[in-house]
């Protein structure tokens, strides 16, 4: 009911649309139409808007890349910085191989020649001759070629006399006994006279061991990590003698190293 | 349900859904997919520039290992220098034969000859653990693009297997066995001798003076030499217990110069009251003789 329906009391009577029906349908469809469009719109909107949000997503992960990189940049310029480390260490390296090859067959004589010397100091044995062919920097020195009685580190050779066999069995022992030398024996010997005069006479031969090197000039400091041991190993190695059971017959980095792997 | 606007209605939604999934498809994700590519890249670069942070710690760390090590500079100097002083290595010889009394026979010097230096194992040397820390490699840069075919044939002044443009590691590490030390020299000197026992042993006492340079002494014959041997030209004659040593011993030379070191200008040169052909005065006693 209307508004005039009500003011002048007029029975309730069923509102009557004057509008023709093909212009209120018009403007339905012009209604729909519109809401179509802006529906469409509102899409279209959508889809922008999510789209200005992914790029700036992607913005953000291309100015995280970038800071990434610079920081990598400056990462690697640090660490190349440092390239005079591996450098020194090599120099380090070539002086320490250097001392301990050239002074790894360091022997003081005066005390190792006299020592053996000493021990046929008696009226029973005496010496003619020593001969001792000792380690260098390039290899070992002598080898025997005796499976039996193994090489080491250098030979000695000698001739003596001695009033009997017994004292020549007595000087070998004396010798065996000698730290330094090892595998001590006569390779020859009988009764032999000069004017009158006869005695016993005999060679031998010993293996010089590493215990009278001085290793002095191996760094006490040493980033090569070798040892008497590992010293001989190398050295028998590399000039194709049989390698006698030893440690690693190369040298060993230093703990620090192998750390790293 | 029939309805007039229903082709609107249904064609709207259509046109919508055609927006949303063009939208998605040709704009957005597209832009979502590189976004999460960039970031999986930003993820890696960062775990690189990690692994390289703590390469560079350790490399600080050996820095200051080393820096803490007793310096090998005078002992190298002394030993393996890379010169051989003619004159030094001569007065030493013989003011250690006057010291000890002894009486020289002869003094040689032999051919010098190279020693071939001891092979290492690479992969047992500390420089090749630093060199390994330099190894990583930037990531996240277009050149990561590019792999090296082991294969290709490299051009002249490219390293094989490393691709133009590739990452080049400003240390590379040591990776053929070899010799550490390729340059040392040794230099043999021969000394023959006579004197007595104790004689022999204070000699040898003084050539292995540690404040001198190393002579490695690598091959000693000595001999009994009794009154009854033969004499010896400008040697004492032998008594009992005398002894002949003969020695041959080594002097190192570490990356020997062979610059030729020859100062100053000639000047003229005659004939002067000295004849250089004329015997002199012969030799005396030595100082050890008896």
């Amino acid at each position: 009911m209307n508004q005039v329906a009500k003011k002048y009391g007029a029975s309730a009577l069923p509102g009557v649309n004057l509008v023709p029906n093909e212009i209120a349908e018009r403007r339905k469809m012009r209604s729909v139409r519109l809401m179509a469009i802006v529906a469409v719109l509102i899409a279209i909107g959508a889809v922008v808007v999510v789209y200005l949000g992914a790029v700036g997503t992607r913005v953000a992960a291309q100015s995280g890349l970038n800071d990434a990189l610079n920081q990598q940049d400056a990462a690697i310029e640090q660490r190349d910085a440092l390239a005079p480390v591996y450098a020194a260490y090599v120099e380090r390296e070539i002086d320490e191989y250097a001392l301990s090859q050239a002074g790894w067959g360091e022997i003081d004589l005066s005390q190792f020649i006299v020592a053996v010397a000493n021990e046929a100091s008696s009226d029973a044995a005496s010496f003619t001759s020593i001969q001792f062919l000792g380690p260098s920097a390039v290899g070992t020195g002598g080898d025997t070629q005796d499976a039996v009685f193994a090489s080491s580190i250098g030979t000695i050779t000698f001739s003596a006399i001695a009033e009997s066999p017994q004292e020549a069995t007595a000087l070998i022992a004396r010798l065996e006994a000698l730290p330094g030398l090892a595998s001590v024996r006569a390779t020859g010997g009988g009764f032999e006279g000069n004017e009158g005069e006869v005695f016993w006479h005999f060679d031998g031969v010993a293996t010089v061991t590493p215990a009278v090197l001085t290793m002095r000039l191996i760094p006490q400091d040493s980033i090569i990590g070798l040892t008497p041991e590992s010293i001989e190993a190398a050295v028998r190695a590399a000039s194709g003698q049989e390698v006698a059971p030893a440690p690693a017959p190369v040298p060993s980095p230093s703990p620090t190293a192998q750390a790293e792997g | 349900m029939k309805s007039k606007y229903a082709p609107i209605m249904a064609l709207t939604v259509l046109v919508i859904l055609v927006i949303l999934a063009l939208g998605w498809f040709l704009a957005i994700r597209p832009q979502l997919t590189k976004a999460s590519e960039i970031r999986s890249t930003t993820d890696s670069v960062q775990s690189n520039t990690a692994q390289i942070q703590t390469g560079t710690a350790k490399i600080k760390q050996y820095e200051a290992d080393l820096a803490a090590l007793e310096p090998l500079d005078e002992t190298l100097a002394l030993n393996l220098p890379n010169r051989l002083d003619v004159e030094g290595y001569r007065t030493r010889i013989l003011a250690a034969i006057d010291r000890a009394k002894v009486e020289i026979v002869s003094l040689e010097l032999g051919g010098s000859y190279a020693v071939d230096g001891w092979e290492v194992e690479p992969q047992t040397r500390v420089s090749n653990s630093i060199a390994r820390l330099f190894q990583t490699a930037p990531v996240g840069q277009p050149a990561d693009a590019t792999v090296p075919d082991p294969a290709a044939t490299p051009a002249e002044g490219e390293q094989p297997g490393v691709a133009p443009g590739a990452y080049s590691p400003i240390v590379t590490p040591d990776t053929v066995p070899g010799p550490i030390v390729d340059e040392l020299w040794a230099v043999p000197v021969s000394l023959q001798f006579a004197g007595t026992y104790a004689e022999m042993a204070k000699l040898f006492s003084e050539l292995s003076d540690p404040q001198s340079q190393l002579f490695l002494i690598t091959d000693v014959r000595v001999s009994a030499r009794n009154g009854d041997s033969s004499p010896i030209a400008g040697v004492s004659d032998a008594e009992d217990g005398d002894v002949l040593v003969s020695l041959q011993g080594v002097f190192y030379l570490l990356y020997p110069s062979t610059e030729i070191v020859d100062d100053g200008t000639p000047e003229p040169a005659r004939p002067g009251k000295n004849e250089p052909f004329v015997p002199g005065e012969p030799a005396g006693e030595q100082p050890g003789a008896r």
